[in-house]
């Protein structure tokens, strides 16, 4: 943690103390000693001073005392409000300083690390428990990435972050309690959302493809031995339905080439499945040897 | 940006793909038709004289079907008869049963086996296309993707079996 304030220091020390700043100036003396709370309260002052809020230095020393605030005092908490207003600092030093000031190095690389923090804490909370909380926090990183750095493309980082959240869906769905089906539902719109940003996809595809096929397969496995005829019937109705809606995607992920996500064996596999599902006899066949090439394929 | 891909990596492996793949043993045509099977027990009406002792279902040829009859109707009833099943790998041992499935591979029996139980009131289930012409009173087929079957009514009065009119309501053909 002293290492952050050992850095802070060093940069800011080189650049001395200003006239007519007297609450930037006794920020600064603060966060030279270590005093992160007490130099936040000057600094804060110091901005409410017009005199003092105009000069981008101001702007500056608060991005890192808030930025030390949140990393040191705050120990990185994720809800943290001085996160966010450390960006802001930032962000307005540079907004004073116009292209290429003396500090925008600077508040850009510490731009970029805090905003790479809220993707941080998405990633770590990326679980079955917590992922509303992971998706918040995504939401946050590429808000203030596109804010910040409004060129960012963050396409790839879409696609692989929504894929992943879809993938913790996924296992709530199959979970298979009360509530799977609404967890089945959250996952396809995910999946959709990928697809819809990167329409080649393979893993989205796979993915729907097979949640829609597993639907149907646990409907009919599900049907008790004592199903009256007209359930059985309308059980059959309600499965085919969901099986063509997981064809077209299945074969969808066949057809994209480089798909490095998914074994091909594996599409085939769903192909082949969904064939069978649906009475297509030939097509199940030859999907079957389509596979069997691949596995020998794969051993020699 | 590379703190941020390290712990992508290092997250991401706890996040495996995790589909369920439904396995070979778990056969939905096999449990469709033994469903079915199932409901022709109990919509079909046998005379008097086969509405006592043991509920008969057999099974000509080799399919897994017969494992899953066995397994999950041996303890169930029809009325107030107990379900037994049977399978039967060649022709001459076939004794009589309340319901015979003749698998695809033994179709061309069919003939024989109507003439076989005519006086037994054998409802003969085939699995063919075309086997009510030779006398089969209820057939599997495949319709819009569907397992489903067509029956016979003229057949099944040959053999005094009356057919229940929800099991020719949804029946896809009704000779």
């Amino acid at each position: 943690m002293l290492r952050f304030i050992h850095i802070s220091l060093f940069l800011l020390l080189t650049l001395g103390v200003r006239a007519q700043a007297p609450y930037m100036n006794k920020a600064l003396e603060a966060y030279q000693a270590s005093e992160i709370v007490k130099a936040a309260g000057y600094i804060d002052s110091a901005i409410a001073n017009p005199d003092e809020a105009k000069d981008p230095f101001t702007w500056h020393l608060r991005g890192f005392i808030y930025r030390d605030y949140f990393r040191v005092i705050e120990k990185e908490n994720r809800n943290s409000n001085k996160r966010p207003i450390a960006i802001e600092s930032f962000m307005k030093s540079n907004e004073l300083e116009g292209n290429n000031g003396e500090n925008t190095a600077k508040n850009n690389s510490n731009i970029k690390s805090l905003i790479i923090s809220y993707y941080n804490n998405a990633v770590v909370l990326m679980d079955t428990a917590h992922y509303h909380e992971s998706e918040k926090f995504y939401v946050e990183y590429r808000t203030w990435m596109l804010r910040a750095f409004p060129t960012t493309d963050l396409k790839k980082q879409d696609v692989d972050y929504y894929n992943a959240l879809a993938t913790i869906l996924v296992k709530l769905y199959n979970r298979m309690d009360n509530q799977s089906l609404q967890y089945f539902d959250s996952a396809v719109a995910v999946y959709k959302k990928v697809i819809e940003l990167d329409s080649n996809n393979c893993l989205a595809h796979y993915q729907i493809g097979i949640l829609y096929y597993n639907r149907g397969v646990e409907i009919l496995l599900g049907l008790d031995t004592g199903t009256p005829l007209e359930e059985i019937v309308k059980a059959q109705d309600e499965c085919v339905k969901l099986f063509l809606i997981s064809k077209p995607h299945l074969y969808r992920a066949w057809q994209i080439e480089n798909c490095q996500s998914i074994d091909k064996v594996e599409i085939a596999t769903g192909i082949s499945g969904i064939h069978y599902q649906l009475n297509e006899a030939e097509e199940h066949q030859r999907f079957e040897e389509i596979k069997k090439k691949l596995k020998e394929g794969k051993n020699e | 940006m590379k703190r941020l891909i390290l712990i992508l990596i290092l997250a991401l492996p706890n996040m495996s793909w995790n589909m369920v793949w439904q396995q070979n043993d778990k056969d939905t045509h096999v449990r469709l038709k033994a469903l079915y099977v199932y409901q022709f027990a109990t919509l079909v009406d046998w005379p008097k004289e086969f509405k006592q002792g043991d509920f008969f279902i057999g099974v000509f040829g080799e399919s897994p079907l017969y494992n899953e009859l066995s397994t999950k109707y041996s303890n169930k009833a029809v009325g107030s008869q107990s379900i037994k099943i049977k399978s039967f790998n060649n022709y001459n041992e076939i004794s009589a049963c309340h319901i015979l499935v003749v698998t695809p591979d033994n179709s061309d029996k069919v003939g024989d086996l109507v003439k076989k139980f005519k006086t037994k009131s054998t409802l003969i289930v085939t699995e063919k296309e075309g086997k009510l012409r030779d006398g089969s009173i209820i057939n599997f087929v495949i319709k819009d993707h569907k397992q489903s079957y067509e029956l016979s009514k003229t057949n099944a009065s040959k053999h005094k079996l009356v057919i229940g009119s929800k099991l020719e309501n949804l029946a896809s053909k009704v000779e």
